[in-house]
C-alpha cells in the first residue's frame, strides 16, 4: 500500500492525479519538482524499498532513448521509454537497484508528450520499436497508472510497435480489447525454483505462465524474456525442464530473448554499497548456458525468433 | 546506537528520564547515554546543532539512527501537538530536505521551517523552529536519509505565545510517541 505520495505542483490538478486520488487517502505531500527527492545522495535503495513512496510528476523532454546494442526482438531502429521508474517488485539480481539511488517509484502523468515524441520518431523512421518496460514494469502499477489502457488505444493502426514486459499478472487492459498485430506482451520467466528465490514479490511462474496462455488464446502474441539467465549448478537439468513446460502451453510466440546476468560496473558498485550481493555468472558458464539454450530452444521455435542479448 | 539531538536542557530532561539515560564524562557538550541511545543537549540554532552533533558522531559507533525532538511554532496547530517532519526547509539557503516517512506511520506529519532567529508572525502553515535543517543535513553526511527524522511539539501559535514553563510539560506529554520513533 503507498503510504505517502508526492505530487509536483504543477500536475496536482492533472486529470490523471484526480483519478488516482480518488478513492485512495494516501499522504500527500507537494513538492515543486521530483528531482527534489528522487535519486538524491543519502538515500538507500533498500531501505526505501520496505516502504516505498510514490512520486506523481511531469517529465520534460528526453522522453524516447535509444536501447542499449544488442536490445533487440527484429526491429532495426529500438527506443524506449519510462512513464514509471522504479517497479514494486523486488528482485535481487535487478539493475534498478544499482542504477537508481532511490525505490520510490516516480511516475510521469503527462502520456501525451510521450506519445507525441512516439508519433514524430515514427514519422522519422522506418517501422521503430518501442519498448516500455525498461526502468519498470510495463503492467504491474497498472492499477495507479493505467499505462496499458491508454496506450494501446494510441498503438491501434500505428506503424510502430510496442512491447509491454512485464512479470505482472495485470493483463486485464488486453484482455479487453482485440489484439494489436503492433504489440506484444513479453513475460520475463524464470524456473520455479529460481523465482521463489530470486523474484520476490513478482508473482510466481505458474501464475505468469497462465496470464501468457490467457493473453494467447485471446489472441495476443506473446514475447519471453528468459533474461537473465540464473547460474545454477544443475543449470541444464532445471532450464531444459522449463522450458519443456513454457513451450507445452505456449505457441503464439512472436520473439524471445535470452541472456545472462550482466551488469554495468558502476552499478554493481552502487548495489554493493548497499549491501546487495551480485552474483555474477562465472566467466566459463556463461557461453555454455547461452548455447546450451540456443540449442534448446531451437527445438520449440525457428531461429528467427530467438534473440541473444 | 541512535543519537538524539535536542537544543535544550527541558527538551531533554523527559528523555532521559524516560530512557534511563547517565550522564557521560563532561565534555564539550552535555552528553547521556545507555547502551542503545545517546543523546546531545546541543543548545540553540544551527550552528549548535551542526557542532554538537558532528561532535557527538565522533564520539559514538555503530550509528543507525539520527533523531531530533524539540519544540517548535505553527500558526494553528493546537498547542501540544506531536508532528514528524515531511519537509524541512532552511530558510536562510532556501534548500529542501525530505525525511522518509517510516512505515506505518499515522500521525500528522508537516513541513517544518528553520529559521535564524525565533519566528514570531508564522507567515506559512508550517512549523518553525531553529534548528532541524541543520539537524537533518549534518545527518545526511553520515547517513542516509531513512535513518534520520525530526519530530516537534507544537508549544505556541497566533493565540498563545511561547511559555517557558509549560515547555518541558509539552515534551513529556509527548513522549510515548516520539519514542515510538526511537
Amino acid at each position: 500500500m503507498l503510504e505517502t505520495v508526492y505530487i509536483e505542483e504543477e500536475v496536482k490538478e492533472h486529470p490523471r492525479v484526480k483519478r488516482f486520488l480518488s478513492g485512495r487517502n494516501p499522504r500527500v505531500i507537494f513538492i515543486e519538482r521530483y528531482t527534489e527527492i528522487f535519486n538524491r545522495k543519502a538515500q538507500n535503495f533498500r531501505l526505501q524499498k520496505e516502504n516505498p513512496a510514490l512520486i506523481i510528476a511531469k517529465k520534460y523532454g528526453n522522453y524516447l532513448h535509444p536501447t542499449p546494442p544488442k536490445f533487440s526482438i527484429g526491429g532495426k531502429e529500438n527506443y524506449y521509454f519510462s512513464t514509471v521508474l522504479n517497479c514494486p517488485f523486488d528482485c535481487s539480481y535487478c539493475f534498478l537497484q544499482g542504477m537508481f539511488l532511490s525505490a520510490y517509484y516516480v511516475w510521469f502523468v503527462n502520456y501525451e508528450d510521450f506519445q507525441q515524441a512516439i508519433e514524430e520518431k515514427i514519422k522519422e523512421v522506418q517501422e521503430p520499436y518501442f519498448f516500455s518496460g525498461y526502468d519498470s514494469d510495463s503492467l504491474a502499477m497498472e492499477g495507479i497508472t493505467h499505462f496499458a489502457e491508454e496506450f494501446l488505444p494510441f498503438f491501434e493502426g500505428k506503424k510502430g510497435f510496442l512491447e509491454f514486459r512485464t512479470k505482472s499478472i495485470n493483463i486485464r487492459p488486453l484482455l479487453q480489447r482485440n489484439p494489436l498485430p503492433n504489440c506484444i506482451a513479453a513475460f520475463t520467466l524464470s524456473p520455479k525454483i529460481i523465482a521463489e528465490e530470486k523474484e520476490l514479490k513478482a508473482p510466481p511462474f505458474e501464475k505468469r505462465l497462465q496470464a501468457a496462455v490467457q493473453l494467447q488464446n485471446k489472441g495476443w502474441q506473446i514475447g519471453l524474456r528468459f533474461d537473465p539467465l540464473i547460474y545454477h549448478p544443475e543449470f541444464e537439468s532445471i532450464y531444459g525442464i522449463f522450458f519443456k513446460e513454457v513451450f507445452k502451453f505456449l505457441s503464439n510466440i512472436h520473439s524471445v530473448t535470452v541472456g545472462v546476468f550482466r551488469l554495468p560496473p558502476t552499478f554493481q558498485k552502487n548495489m554493493e554499497r548497499i549491501g546487495i550481493k551480485t552474483t555474477d555468472t562465472p566467466n566459463d558458464k556463461k557461453e555454455k548456458m547461452l548455447s546450451f539454450c540456443k540449442e534448446n530452444l531451437l527445438q520449440y521455435l525457428p531461429e528467427e525468433k530467438l534473440f541473444f542479448q | 546506537m541512535k543519537l538524539i539531538a535536542v537544543a535544550l536542557p527541558m527538551e531533554a530532561a523527559p528523555i532521559i528520564k524516560a530512557l534511563k539515560l547517565k550522564q557521560m564524562e563532561k565534555r564539550a557538550f552535555t552528553l547521556y547515554e545507555n547502551d542503545s541511545y545517546r543523546l546531545i543537549v546541543t543548545g540553540i540554532g544551527k550552528m549548535a546543532m551542526a557542532a554538537a552533533l558532528g561532535y557527538l558522531y565522533a564520539l559514538s559507533k555503530d550509528v543507525r539512527g539520527f533523531l531530533n525532538f524539540g519544540l517548535a511554532g505553527h500558526p494553528t496547530l493546537e498547542i501540544g501537538s506531536f508532528v514528524l517532519a515531511h519537509k524541512i526547509t532552511d530558510s536562510a539557503l532556501n534548500r529542501h530536505f525530505y525525511p522518509h516517512i517510516p512505515k506505518g506511520f499515522i500521525g500528522e506529519t508537516h513541513p517544518v521551517v528553520t529559521k535564524d532567529a525565533p519566528e514570531q508572525e508564522y507567515p506559512l502553515n508550517v512549523c518553525y523552529e531553529m534548528e532541524a535543517s541543520s539537524f537533518f543535513q549534518t545527518a545526511m553526511r553520515f547517513t542516509s536519509v531513512e535513518n534520520i527524522q525530526v519530530a516537534k511539539v507544537i508549544s505556541d501559535n497566533r493565540l498563545f505565545p511561547f511559555t517557558k514553563e509549560k515547555a518541558g510539560h509539552l515534551i513529556e506529554q509527548n513522549l510515548h510517541s516520539f519514542l515510538s520513533l526511537c
